[in-house]
């Protein structure tokens, strides 16, 4: 049930994602609400819910990209397995400050992941084209101000969608699976 | 505790290793009933947000379009007047370059001191047989002296300031000049006709004159040298029974366009 729900969830921000922001782009960049997703919930330090968040998420978008299969879902389990474990390493709280800066290094290792990745499939001869490192570095900048802005709201379904898992749990003596 | 035996670790690993077989089995191209799936999933939600979206983005675009439309349209407007601005420059500058161009003719072939002047009004204060120059005293202009545009006499100084000059047209009523046909040197006197010609008077009627006779400027007033061409005889007035023959002389200069002259010192 609990994997349904975070599926749904997946499904509904993928469909925001592309039906809403791509007309709404900032400088050719549209924001990464998965992403955003994955990043709340790696943030929990005895939650490991956001692996599966992150290896549907990435599936997700490997499914829709034309790249090499495999470069988002390796570069979401990559940034959100780092950031867990700095998460845990640093004792970080939960708040809009730390949520911010936890973005910004999420948003800069998941662009890096998606780069390298495609560029050693590039080397490897398994792909005929890769993300120009260029390009990444020159959206940057609006993908993280774009980021940031929906941060907020994503964190804040986040929360609702621990809540309605606790709920849940509670109702169903402890075992939602 | 060892890190790769931590829980953590562990589920990285064993997704990273599904990520793998996933990686392969996409290549085999056994992924694509799941791909099929997959990219079917969020349809109804994305057909759902488009449908709202769509509606919004088309009305702010054409809003952000026609403000770039009114910029554009007011910045066209202002370069068509500054197009018709130029366009008033460029025919004026047309304009004065035949004229010159007519006056340079007759300036290299004259043994004459010109000066030459610009006109600066025509028809000044309501007056429609006058001009205004744009030299006066001060280059040597003074009252009387013949203005002359492509080498026929136009008029005569009437007024010389220290800066400008006005000058009365032949075709004024008010002017009257010395003049003889050129061909058999009778002497006469021109005079404007109520702005719409040049008749010339005093013609003997013994003298002969014809229709195409020539008419110039007799040289008896000191300040308007002998032999300026006033013009042609166009039509006889006179009948045999008058005591002076009198004709109207055409001139081919369109006195109401004039742009630059030239006074005789």
């Amino acid at each position: 049930m609990k994997y349904l729900i975070y599926l749904l969830a997946i499904i509904i921000l993928l469909g925001i994602n592309l039906g809403l922001f791509n007309y709404l782009q900032i400088q050719n960049q549209m924001p990464n609400l998965l992403l955003l997703l994955t990043l709340c919930f790696a943030l929990e330090k005895k939650d490991y819910d956001f692996f599966f968040i992150a290896f549907v998420s990435g599936l997700f978008l490997d499914f829709y990209s034309t790249g090499f299969f495999g470069q988002f879902t390796l570069a979401f389990l990559l940034a959100a397995f780092f950031l867990h474990i700095f998460a845990n390493i640093l004792a970080l709280e939960q708040n809009f400050k730390t949520l911010s800066a936890a973005l910004a290094v999420c948003v800069i290792f998941f662009n890096f992941f998606v780069w390298l990745y495609s560029f050693a499939a590039f080397k490897l001869n398994w792909t005929g084209e890769y993300l120009d490192f260029k390009m990444l570095l020159k959206g940057l900048a609006a993908s993280l101000v774009y980021s940031w802005l929906l941060l907020y709201p994503v964190y804040l379904l986040s929360q609702f969608l621990k809540r309605s898992l606790d709920r849940l749990n509670q109702r169903s003596g402890g075992v939602v699976r | 505790m060892r890190f790769i035996y931590t829980k953590t670790f562990a589920i990285f690993f064993t997704c990273f290793v599904a990520l793998a077989v996933l990686v392969i089995m996409q290549l085999k191209g056994w992924l694509d009933p799941v791909r099929a799936v997959v990219l079917n999933a969020p349809r109804p939600i994305i057909r759902l947000v488009r449908s709202v979206a769509l509606p919004v983005k088309n009305f702010f675009t054409t809003v952000y379009e026609l403000k770039k439309i009114v910029q554009e349209n007011g910045r066209l407007s202002q370069e068509i007047i500054n197009l018709k601005q130029d366009l008033v420059g460029f025919n004026q500058q047309a304009r004065e370059n035949e004229a010159l161009r007519k006056e340079l003719g007759f300036v290299k072939n004259t043994t004459l001191d010109l000066q030459a002047c610009a006109v600066l009004s025509d028809n000044p204060f309501g007056s429609p047989d006058g001009l205004i120059l744009n030299c006066g005293s001060d280059a040597g202009i003074s009252e009387g002296q013949a203005v002359i545009s492509q080498g026929h006499l136009t008029g005569k100084i009437i007024y010389s300031g220290k800066k400008s000059s006005n000058v009365l047209l032949l075709t004024s009523s008010n002017f009257s000049s010395d003049a003889k046909v050129s061909q058999s040197g009778q002497n006469g006197i021109v005079k404007g006709s109520f702005n719409s010609g040049v008749i010339l008077e005093q013609i003997p009627q013994a003298s002969d004159l014809t229709k195409g006779s020539l008419v110039v400027t007799a040289g008896i007033n000191e300040k308007i040298p002998k032999n300026i061409i006033i013009g042609e005889v166009s039509d006889i007035l006179s009948s045999g029974n008058d005591l002076f023959k009198k004709a109207a002389l055409s001139s081919p200069i369109d006195f109401h366009n004039l742009e630059f002259v030239f006074v005789v010192k």
